[in-house]
């Protein structure tokens, strides 16, 4: 059974038209299912759950890219159910990446039925499907593998961790300087070279504060946070020009 | 603000060969792996791969290092143990022991310690990684 899910803008009376263009080509390709629809009385994870307890075997989307990761949260734990996307009203970059360019589009898609297993990383309870950015780096230590430390200095630009979507199975950690100008040839920058780490575990702390990172763009979290990976963890359908590994 | 994912295939991998310290870090620990291995910043502790090792001039070590082919034009505080090829460049200094199958030394550079060369030694240095 497919289950679909709204997010709360979606059944706003300015998207009313694009809406029925969607419900009306799910239909024509067979692919109707259960709706449900988000609402401010309504919890999101209650609702997805009660979808899957009524035997659903694909959840599909309609919303943008926050309704995404905020459903990547609650079916990460079940991972043979797989996740279909339909970015509404507009193109996203998560849409793009999953190969899906419009609303109609994601349609189209989910009726070809084009899977892939993911690795999700996992930010202490929270999972994330892209990049944990730390822009505020100056003393932070992270700890890599258990095994050593990586201690930043003053002149940090920013600290990425990427989830891997490649063979490695491994989190890129990525720091990045900034451009440091000197008095002498003021116009001129000095290039510092961007430390790349693979690894399987990384811990994040400062030495002093608690420091803001954020998640795929969108949900903050506190230092200390312990990063991994979790392979083969989310089934997405996605599209023919995907850009996903 | 970062880029979340990638916009062309060729970024849409992490697939990197080799690990890089940048200049505005210190590592502090156990470093070891199959990579090769880019420092540009400073190391405390052990530095061991199985794969060649690149010591740029702005690097300070303060450790033993273990690797196939290494190439130092910066210092190194610890006793150094190449499978391959050491080359050390003129800005290259060493304060410690050297063991390598082969080594190429640059008019400038410094070792203070002792030096075995040749593919007998590593054999009987068993300097396995």
């Amino acid at each position: 059974m497919f289950f679909y899910f709204y997010d709360t803008f979606v059944t706003q009376n300015k998207h009313a038209a694009l809406l029925n263009q969607i419900e009306s080509r799910i239909i024509e390709l067979g692919i109707n299912g259960r709706v449900e629809k988000l609402t401010a009385l309504r919890n999101m994870k209650e609702l997805l759950e009660s979808g899957l307890k009524q035997g659903a075997h694909t959840v599909v989307v309609l919303g943008n890219d926050s309704t995404m990761f905020r459903t990547i949260n609650v079916l990460a734990q079940h991972s043979q159910i797989a996740l279909g996307y339909i970015p509404f009203p507009d193109p996203t970059p998560l849409g793009q990446w999953l190969g899906i360019t419009s609303a109609l589009d994601g349609c189209n898609v989910l009726s070809r039925r084009i899977t892939t297993v993911t690795n999700l990383a996992k930010a202490n309870q929270t999972f994330f499907l892209g990049t944990l950015t730390l822009n505020e780096a100056r003393d932070t230590k992270i700890r890599c593998d258990d095994k050593f430390d990586v201690t930043c200095h003053a002149d940090i630009n920013s600290v990425i961790i990427s989830n891997s979507h490649s063979k490695s199975q491994k989190l890129l950690l990525e720091i990045k300087p900034r451009k440091i100008k000197t008095a002498f040839l003021s116009k001129q920058n000095i290039p510092q070279t961007a430390t790349k780490i693979l690894t399987n575990k990384i811990i994040i702390n400062h030495l002093e504060q608690p420091l803001a990172v954020l998640l795929d763009n969108e949900i903050t979290l506190k230092t200390p946070i312990t990063i991994t990976l979790k392979p083969k963890q989310l089934k997405l359908i996605v599209g023919k020009n995907r850009l996903i590994r | 603000m970062a880029k979340m994912f990638a916009s062309t295939k060729e970024e849409g991998t992490n697939e990197i060969n080799q690990t890089i310290f940048g200049e505005s870090i210190k590592i502090e620990g156990t470093v070891s792996g199959t990579n090769n291995i880019v420092i540009h910043g400073d190391v405390i502790g052990t530095l061991k791969t199985t794969g060649d090792l690149f010591i740029k001039d702005t690097s300070t070590i303060k450790a033993n290092v273990e690797a196939n082919d290494i190439v130092l034009a910066g210092t190194i505080h610890g006793n150094v143990n190449s499978t391959g090829k050491l080359h050390i460049h003129a800005s290259g200094k060493i304060y410690g022991d050297v063991t390598a199958a082969n080594i190429a030394v640059e008019t400038g550079a410094l070792i203070k310690g002792q030096c075995n060369v040749g593919p007998d030694t590593i054999t009987a240095n068993d300097s396995a990684v």
